[in-house]
């Protein structure tokens, strides 16, 4: 079945989302076309107007004997997990923090909840990793 | 993990849903008015005016004044300045980082006191000392903190951003390595091209006629 412009168009923007979700270790354009349900010659198509527009690039490798195309994104969004949540980046007094002020980082209780609550997420992750070993 | 724009994340995480629904309208449309944004997202207009001056003072979106030829009143057209997440958010790590550094420093070089009142706020050894170990609020009992905790929790929080920070430095660097090589390609192509362009072929030297050869022969035996 031969898709058109505007199919190609919406499918672009899944393979790309794809992509991107794997982040700097990229994924096999066989992995990709099986993740999405396609023919190699749609995604190919895809791949190379992704690559076009400069939003991936594509690197040639050997897998199972076989040479394929390994798509990386080429620019990922902001890793923001270390300071989601930072009461710092909502805080309406932060223009007016300073050791010496009214306002400090030494006594910010907001802070401390934070650093808590975020270590206590890390620790329960780990927990539910090892109970489901 | 879901895909999401830098810059709709960075609205999320300084005011939350809001500030997500006003960042992808303006990404959706550029040169967007407040009215635009309110009828396109749904919120009331002045809510959509707060997020987009703090946007503004947070120097995440720009803003032109054009007439409105209807009304002959003057409006913003807001535009996204996408080129500036990177910076914002690397600066906000840094400031955060800052602070944590200075925070473990004194949770590492102080003794707290505390009376066990959620309320009331921990002393110091001694402030402690000076209030014969009575909490100043409460009267209370003060007795000694252990902290390890939060100190615990800081070298954790200290760890994940200056990893983080230093991913975003290396990750810049590989993207304009690659944007380079991309940049180096043709010019490399056309370079390979040129190598495997055959070579013009020499001129065929000239030929005399067999006949004009036993002539000039037969010249020279004569001689």
């Amino acid at each position: 079945m031969k898709l058109d412009e505007a199919q190609i168009e919406d499918l672009t923007g899944k393979v790309f989302r794809t992509i991107v979700s794997n982040g700097k270790d990229g994924i096999l354009q066989s992995e990709l076309w099986k993740e999405l349900d396609l023919t190699s010659r749609d995604g190919s198509r895809v791949a190379i107007r992704l690559e076009r527009r400069s939003l991936i690039r594509r690197e040639k490798m050997l897998e199972n004997g076989r040479w394929t195309y390994k798509l990386f994104a080429t620019k990922l969004p902001i890793d923001t997990a270390s300071v989601e949540n930072a009461p710092c980046l909502t805080c309406p007094v932060e223009h007016m923090c300073s050791l010496d002020g009214s306002y400090s980082p030494i006594t910010c209780t907001f802070i401390e909840n934070w650093l808590i609550s975020s270590l206590d997420l890390v620790n329960h992750k780990k927990q539910d990793a090892e109970a489901s070993k | 993990m879901e895909y999401e724009d830098s810059f709709v994340k960075i609205a999320g995480l300084i005011g939350g849903e809001e500030y997500v629904k006003v960042a992808r309208a303006l990404l959706n449309t550029e040169d967007v008015t407040d009215e635009e944004i309110a009828s396109a997202t749904g919120l009331k207009i002045n809510i959509v005016r707060k997020v987009l001056y703090d946007m503004f003072g947070k120097a995440l979106i720009t803003g032109i004044r054009v007439k409105d030829e209807k009304k002959g009143w003057f409006v913003y057209r807001w535009r996204a300045k996408q080129d500036h997440v990177d910076n914002f958010i690397e600066n906000q790590k840094k400031k955060i980082l800052d602070r944590l550094y200075k925070r473990l420093e004194h949770e590492d070089s102080t003794e707290f006191y505390h009376c066990g009142n959620h309320d009331c706020p921990r002393v110091k050894f001694d402030a402690a000392v000076e209030l014969f170990f009575k909490c100043p609020n409460c009267k209370g009992p003060l007795n000694m903190v252990d902290n390890s905790r939060v100190k615990e929790a800081l070298r954790y929080k200290i760890d994940q951003i200056t990893t983080d920070i230093a991913n975003a430095k290396a990750a810049a660097a590989a993207a304009s390595a690659a944007a380079e090589a991309a940049e180096q390609e043709p010019a490399k192509k056309e370079k390979k091209a040129a190598k495997a362009k055959p070579k013009p072929k020499p001129k065929p030297k000239k030929q005399v006629p067999k006949k004009e050869k036993k002539k000039e022969k037969k010249k020279h035996k004569k001689k």
